[in-house]
């Protein structure tokens, strides 16, 4: 894990984040044992607190379960549901930013969609 | 457990200035990080907290029970400040043994693995150590107490880097295996960031601001961009300003409250603050947020219900 000061995301959602991707690209499986908050929080020397409320938002979400007196789970299904959150995300958020920051720029929708397009096929 | 502190003020020799004025202080069990310039009243702070100083007036209650001339809170409360030289020759485990009968116990086992980490024989000789690795034991010693209220007066002033970190690894694992109160004075504050829970920023003697750590980006933020523009939306906007720089035609200023993008004009870039830069904003010497509370009619002392 690796966790930046300087972009503005809240930490313990750089925490959630993390264990989001790590669930999507199948480094946690459903029903693995994800790390648990004191291993997370000594390991990186971030506030319990912090490292737990980024762990509730994965539970919020239903990608992870708290099992008592075992620890946290990954649910079933959790990497596809993290992946179309993902998706979502990506698709109303960043385009967003994105072409806001084209229009700043001047790039037109056409100029735009060429270099889309040829990223696609690189 | 919570540990209260009320109108406390503490006047070193007559006349002078106070180097506490009239502090209140709510401590739930959470590590809390003390930041404040030299001579801002850190010490003094723990110092009366731990009853090692007499308070001038106020008090400091440790679950509504008066910590003044109070044997049992006092053994629930441990300052670590300025290690001690001692004159005899003493044993580590001999220190360690007299903290354990006055403070009722001592977790030996985190003793011997933090020891083994900081690369110090348990059987060595006290006055043997270097500066550094005498303060290392007074901290192992800190964390093996049984106490609630843990205060920690420039914990990592001697030590090296990769000891410091060490050491946040085990403040952490100490305080998930015993939650209680700990607070740490410390002037790096960039490596304790995401370690401490809450901040508490002392400045001339008064408590400036206590918030929630994490949400330091939502107190203050850095507009820059052309002078006239930044100027116009800060006063369209009616933001508090804490500091201003100029380069050319490039302002930086530093104003109060969250910024939201969507509400900036174009041409101004926001950005919130570190906790580092935000200490160094509320402490600082001129227009800070600190400032005078008499031309200041929105100081940045609001630490209520964001907990």
């Amino acid at each position: 894990m690796h966790f930046d000061d300087s972009n503005g995301v809240p930490l313990f959602r750089q925490v959630a984040d993390q264990l989001n991707e790590a669930i999507i690209a199948g480094t946690y499986r459903e029903g693995d044992q994800v790390p648990s908050t004191t291993e997370i929080s000594s390991a990186y020397r971030i506030n319990p607190a912090t490292v737990l409320k980024g762990m509730n938002l994965l539970v919020e979400q239903g990608l992870l379960e708290k099992r008592r007196g075992l620890g946290m789970f990954v649910t079933p299904g959790a990497a596809e549901r993290a992946k179309a959150a993902k998706r979502e995300e990506f698709l109303t958020e960043q385009v967003a930013r994105f072409v806001a920051e084209a229009k700043r720029l001047g790039i037109t929708a056409d100029e735009l969609a060429d270099i889309v397009k040829k990223g696609y096929r690189s | 457990m919570s540990l209260t502190v009320t109108n406390l003020v503490k006047t070193y020799g007559n006349g002078a200035k106070p180097a506490l004025d009239h502090v209140n202080l709510v401590l739930q069990p959470a590590i809390y990080g003390l930041f404040g310039r030299n001579g801002a009243g850190k010490s003094t702070l723990l110092g009366l907290i731990a009853n090692r100083l007499l308070p001038s007036d106020g008090m400091v209650m440790l679950d509504g029970a008066n910590v003044r001339d109070n044997e049992t809170a006092q053994g629930r409360i441990y300052l670590a400040n300025e290690t001690r030289p001692f004159l005899w020759p003493v044993r580590l485990s001999t220190l360690f043994r007299r903290e354990e009968r006055y403070y009722g116990g001592f977790d030996w086992g985190f003793c011997s693995r933090m020891l083994a980490e900081f690369g110090i024989a348990p059987g060595m000789m006290y006055g043997n150590l270097s500066l550094g690795q005498r303060q290392i034991v007074q901290l192992v010693a800190a964390l093996c107490v049984p106490v609630d209220v843990l205060l920690l007066d420039e914990p990592v002033l001697g030590l090296d880097a990769a000891n410091r970190q060490l050491f946040y690894r085990f403040l952490i694992e100490s305080y998930v295996e015993r939650p209680r109160t700990i607070v740490v004075s410390t002037h790096i504050i960039d490596e304790i960031t995401h370690v401490v829970e809450r901040a508490i920023i002392l400045d001339r003697g008064r408590v400036v601001d206590e918030f929630a750590a994490e949400t330091v980006g939502s107190r203050a933020a850095v507009l820059v961009g052309d002078e006239n523009t930044v100027d116009d939306f800060i006063a369209d906007a009616g933001l508090g300003v804490v500091a201003k720089e100029r380069m050319g035609r490039l302002a930086s200023v530093t104003v109060r409250g969250e910024i939201d993008a969507n509400d900036l004009p174009e041409g101004i870039v926001a950005s919130g603050l570190s906790l580092q830069d935000y200490v160094i904003a509320a402490t600082g010497q001129s227009g800070n947020v600190a400032g005078d509370v008499a031309d200041d009619p929105t100081p940045m002392t609001t630490n209520a219900g964001e907990r």
